[in-house]
């Protein structure tokens, strides 16, 4: 039950300095702001079209409102999910309480699997929240339920990538801007890898068109829950926890 | 209680502790002494297994730092040199999460704890404010506590009273001694006065080496091997020197530098064992002299430290 100790520690560091209510308030803000603007075009078309009973029925909720809205979500956390990473080890490491944590008898791995959770849960409130808009939404407008859940399962595991990929970097860092500014950058690079797919030729394309984080997301807003980009995001996650738990203990050797 | 065998530890290509072997025994206080960079805040953090050694192990509590860290990090309370703390928490708020993370669960038991901790370390005053809001010695009794929550029979001290007043620094070192009994502490410093005042036992480290370890009293009197007697007297330096020299037992005299016309000042050492103040004095006013000061000069704490850590 360390895990949960450490968890506990660093959700109420979350919520006792100002960062998470203000990454949460801007993804709300944010994720409002584009629902708003899609279900308001999405009203616009329906009433242009209910005159015309074939393409007003072919109108989805689902893939004018959801899917598009889940889509800009996955790039705002992109965006916003570094400013929640960055201070995880860098702060310790500067503050000097690492000295603390470390020598407390807690392994490594219950630090950082406490801290990556601690990490995840904001992202599920900030998450949870836009979809809560769809949910009212649903009273009016026929919405299939289990697609949102999907497209909420697949900008989790996009957001455990990205929280992995900034726990390393704040790992190897000191500074907080350093650490934001590299997890920011590095998951971008994954974010549009693919789009040199089709340059490369077609010998490296499937490569670069397998480890894009983006081409593996698409599928979730669809409502389809593939095995292969379940467990693509599990593994990018596992590797980068991995990365994380080995620099720790090199840090340990080398001082 | 403590052992540490053989450590050796690199920093790239610089040597920060070279072959550092000591043992320190259940309930002793041990001074770890050194100036700075030394090596004994690598030491510390070697024995907590925040640093793993390049060669060499260590044992405490009889559990191995490699084979078992998390027994030794158990029976351990360390305060490390900046005392850094979650400032961001009140002061029993903070306490709390220590309990929890060092793997006190039951919520009776942690209350029982934490309020006992906070009587001890005088915390009472503070304990729901915020650590940042408090002054640097409030900082450091919580550092304490937090040490010292689990009850661990192993504590280590890392410069425990740096940059303290010295209101402060007496109640630290009263807390710290209050302490002793049945713990055993390593504590380091590079105030000798404040290890001379705490521990039984020093251990001198420069350079990463282990220069001396002994009782401050066996050192002093280890290194001396003489007595020095300061002397001021009025009267010819050369006429002097000769009387005092031909007291048995005075093994040299020496004029330090003349202080006004005729009055000099004069070092005399002489065997340890003997008091030879009676028959200076003596000699000096049946020569009709005039003796103005005398007094035994004691080996400081600070002579030997200088005496083992500046090369000659």
């Amino acid at each position: 039950m360390r895990i949960f100790s450490v968890y506990k520690k660093e959700l109420k560091s979350y919520f006792t300095s100002p960062i998470a209510y203000v990454v949460i308030l801007i993804f709300v803000v944010i994720s409002g702001f584009i629902f708003y603007a899609l279900s308001a075009y999405y009203s616009l078309i329906s009433l242009r079209y209910s005159e015309y009973p074939y393409p007003y029925f072919t109108l989805s909720p689902n893939e004018m409102i959801a899917r598009p809205l889940f889509h800009n979500m996955a790039i705002t956390i992109l965006f916003v999910l570094p400013l929640l990473t960055m201070r995880l080890f860098s702060e310790e490491r500067r503050i000097g309480t690492i000295e603390l944590l470390f020598t407390y008898p807690l392994k490594d791995s219950d630090i950082y699997l406490g801290k990556f959770l601690s990490c995840l849960t904001v992202l599920i409130i900030m998450t949870l929240i836009p979809s809560f808009y769809l949910l009212i939404l649903e009273k009016w407008i026929n919405f299939d339920i289990g697609v949102i859940f999907n497209s909420l399962l697949g900008l989790l595991l996009l957001g455990g990538s990205f929280i992995s990929i900034g726990i390393l970097i704040s790992s190897l860092t000191e500074s907080q801007v350093i650490s934001a500014i590299v997890t920011f950058g590095l998951s971008l690079i994954f974010w549009i890898i693919g789009w040199i797919s089709e340059i490369v030729g077609p010998k490296y394309s499937t490569f670069f068109d397998f480890i894009s984080l983006y081409n593996h997301y698409e599928n979730f807003p669809k409502g389809i829950l593939d095995t292969r980009d379940l467990i693509f995001y599990l593994s990018i996650s596992i590797f980068f926890s991995f990365l994380t738990l080995r620099i720790l203990i090199s840090k340990k050797y080398r001082g | 209680m403590v052992e540490a065998k053989n450590l050796t530890k690199y920093y790239g290509k610089t040597k920060a502790i070279e072959d550092v072997s000591f043992y320190v025994e259940k309930g002793e206080i041990v001074g770890l002494l050194g100036p700075n960079a030394a090596g004994k805040t690598t030491i510390m953090r070697i024995l907590t297994c925040f640093l793993t050694p390049d060669f060499g192990t260590a044992k405490i509590n009889g559990y191995d730092i490699f084979e078992n860290p998390i027994a030794v990090q158990k029976s351990i309370g360390y305060l490390p040199e900046k005392n850094p703390l979650y400032e961001e928490f009140r002061v029993d708020e903070f306490l709390n999460f220590v309990c929890e993370l060092k793997g006190i669960m039951k919520k009776d038991e942690k209350v029982k704890r934490i309020s006992k901790i906070i009587e001890e370390c005088g915390l009472s005053d503070v304990k729901n404010k915020l650590i940042y809001k408090l002054s640097k010695g409030y900082k450091q009794r919580v550092g304490i506590a937090q040490s010292l929550i689990t009850d661990p029979p192993v504590l280590i001290l890392d410069e425990p009273t740096i940059g303290l007043d010295p209101k402060q620094i007496i109640e630290t070192r009263n807390l710290i001694k209050n302490l002793s009994g049945k713990r055993t502490i390593l504590l380091s410093s590079h105030i000798l006065p404040e290890i001379s005042m705490t521990c039984e036992r020093v251990i001198i480290i420069n350079e990463g080496k282990i220069v001396a370890t002994d009782t401050v009293e066996n050192l002093t009197s280890k290194l001396k091997g003489v007595k020095e007697i300061y002397l001021e007297v009025e009267g010819e330096i050369e006429k002097i020197k000769n009387a005092i020299s031909e007291i048995s037992g005075v093994k040299s005299v020496n004029v330090i530098l003349p202080i006004k016309e005729k009055i000099n000042k004069y070092v005399v050492l002489t065997d340890k064992e003997k008091d030879l103040r009676k028959e200076i004095s003596r000699k000096i006013v049946n020569f009709g002299f005039g003796l103005l000061e005398m007094r035994i000069e004691e080996m400081t704490l600070e002579d030997i430290f200088l005496k083992l850590t500046t090369k000659e």
